[in-house]
């Protein structure tokens, strides 16, 4: 990508205001906070059959990474990833035992039983809908796990502490069918472990960088997380490839999965601080991400994208089975790279028409128009800089001089 | 703005200052007591190329067309171009005449041609989000 610094910087406006236009914003941060609260509340409320186990709700998945944005579809649902922590494992618990514990509270509930989905394979799933006005919609995935009684001081402190490389004692303990041990193994050693906040951990370790006053890395995980307009660069990244897959695969079951390209990119981040330069860094870099194993009963190599807390767990695992989600992860990192490459030979309308197709048009609109907004800011406040050959720019020598303009008012259509 | 009220600038100096802050444009001289400077002007490091010609003449004052793109694009549902006198001939309107914003004594320049890039940046804006002007201004009462 050959551009000069002024034109990375414009770009850099750009995809930053794209991203910041692609979040959710405060109120419906707010939102999603209160409802996952009244689930939370009911959960662990009194007489609840929960109640001996201290039931606690965290938020995980993209909401406690900072890498949320809008579904493409207005309509469409907001995911929230749910845990509801246990303690005080009654020793004769299965797994199967915590999961309908959590399961029989939920159908208790005469509107969650409703919304509540068929059982998932770790997960209860309630399509949350709010009763208020607003009428938001949630896709909540409640996950049931048994941590032990120290937890959540451990969890604080991974979160204010200097980064350290093993993060297993941040695991939890969850059910998962197709283990074949669900309504058998009472020892909770024996369950699958996943490590949610190990993860985040490890994520917001690869994203920082050195710049004062940016970030709250323990807010991130108080029970109540709170809402951060401003975000890494690394987040706006993830956000900026999420979308570009939103649009590219339309709710297509097999197109990459979040996990993936999270996971990806926060290991082929290399800590720049523009957004341009970290996603063009993160495309170029991102395939090393991908190991190859062979299996030797099947004859055959396969992709292994390890988990960075459990680099056993291979979140490629559903390749194998089926080849087409393989297909469409390089497809589509094929296509992020094209469409860089594109964005960076256009100019003026024709870049913003491409700008529109990748990322879509009403998301495009609001962006340049709040960049706009300010430029005329900026005028008003006889700080709009610009130079005579390259037109608007921050590092312009020139100023525009205060005035109005006028003219025929347009036809409306 | 500062204006020199002593005496307005002469044609000549006006034409010396458009050609040493836009050595890329063309100037002609006419024997009508104008000229008509022709470039090219970008509105930002990402923006299109455009080709204005700007005519300045002693009594009538300044105008200031676009000549490329010959036609400009519109936003999607809108009949003319925002903020300009005529949108067939697209003839910019880059001040408001009332207010004085721009007068004799005011190199071109300093004023017109940076309006101009100004006019080009919120324009693209205005194409890309179904035709909302971002620029400010006014527009006279219908």
């Amino acid at each position: 990508m050959n551009l000069t610094r002024e034109q990375k910087d414009q770009f850099n406006e750009i995809l930053e205001e794209v991203g910041a236009t692609l979040d959710i914003s405060e109120t419906e941060h707010k939102a999603a906070v209160q409802s996952y609260q009244a689930v939370g509340s009911y959960l662990s409320a009194e007489g609840s059959n929960l109640a001996p186990y201290e039931p606690t709700i965290l938020l995980q998945g993209s909401f406690l990474l900072g890498t949320v944005i809008k579904p493409v579809n207005k309509d469409d649902d907001l995911d929230l990833d749910l845990i509801c922590q246990l303690k005080n494992k009654p020793l004769l618990w299965t797994q199967k035992d915590m999961k309908n514990t959590v399961g029989d509270r939920l159908k208790e509930h005469k509107v969650y039983n409703e919304l509540l989905k068929e059982e998932g394979r770790r997960c209860w799933t309630l399509k949350y809908r709010d009763s208020s006005n607003r009428g938001d919609k949630y896709h909540m995935d409640i996950l049931p796990s048994i941590v032990a009684s120290g937890y959540q001081v451990l969890l604080k402190e991974a979160f204010s502490q200097n980064y350290e490389e093993d993060m297993d004692h941040l695991a939890i303990r969850i059910t998962d069918k197709m283990e074949g041990i669900l309504d058998t193994s009472i020892n909770v050693e024996e369950w699958m472990k996943s490590n949610p906040f190990g993860y985040a951990r490890w994520f917001y370790h690869q994203a920082s960088i050195k710049e004062k006053g940016f970030f709250n890395l323990r807010a991130a995980v108080e029970p109540v997380p709170g809402y951060q307009s401003k975000k890494l660069p690394l987040q706006r990244v993830v956000q900026i490839l999420k979308r570009h897959r939103d649009m590219m695969f339309n709710g297509d079951e097999n197109k990459p999965i979040s996990i993936i390209i999270t996971t990806l990119a926060a290991k082929a981040y290399g800590k720049e601080t523009d957004v341009i330069e970290a996603l063009m860094g993160v495309v170029s870099r991102m395939r090393d991400g991908i190991q190859e194993k062979y299996d030797p009963e099947r004859f055959t190599w396969y992709k292994f994208v390890a988990n960075p807390v459990n680099p056993e767990e291979n979140f490629a695992d559903k390749w194998l089975k089926t080849p087409e989600k393989e297909k469409n992860f390089f497809d589509w990192l094929d296509k992020v790279e094209e469409d860089l490459e594109s964005f960076s030979m256009q100019r003026g309308i024709q870049l913003q028409e491409s700008l529109s197709d990748t990322f879509g048009r009403d998301i495009v609109a609001k962006a340049f128009t709040s960049i706009g907004e300010r430029k005329r800011l900026l005028t008003k406040q006889g700080r709009n800089r610009f130079d005579r050959t390259i037109g608007l720019t921050s590092a312009g020598s020139n100023i525009i001089p205060s005035h109005k303009f006028f003219g025929n008012a347009e036809t409306e259509d | 703005m500062q204006k020199r009220k002593t005496r307005c600038i002469r044609l000549a100096m006006q034409a010396a200052n458009l050609r040493s802050k836009y050595p890329s444009g063309q100037l002609t001289l006419n024997r009508d007591q104008s000229f008509i400077w022709r470039g090219s002007l970008t509105p930002s490091p990402m923006g299109g190329t455009y080709e204005l010609k700007v005519r300045l003449h002693v009594k009538d004052g300044v105008k200031v067309w676009g000549t490329a793109p010959k036609s400009l694009s519109l936003a999607p549902g809108k009949l003319s171009l925002p903020h300009v006198y005529d949108s067939e001939k697209q003839l910019l309107c880059l001040y408001y005449p009332k207010d004085n914003e721009w007068d004799r004594y005011m190199f071109l320049g300093d004023t017109i041609l940076p309006w101009a890039i100004e006019w080009l940046y919120h324009y693209e804006i205005w194409v890309i989000n179904g035709g909302k002007w971002t620029g400010g201004g006014i527009h006279p009462s219908s």
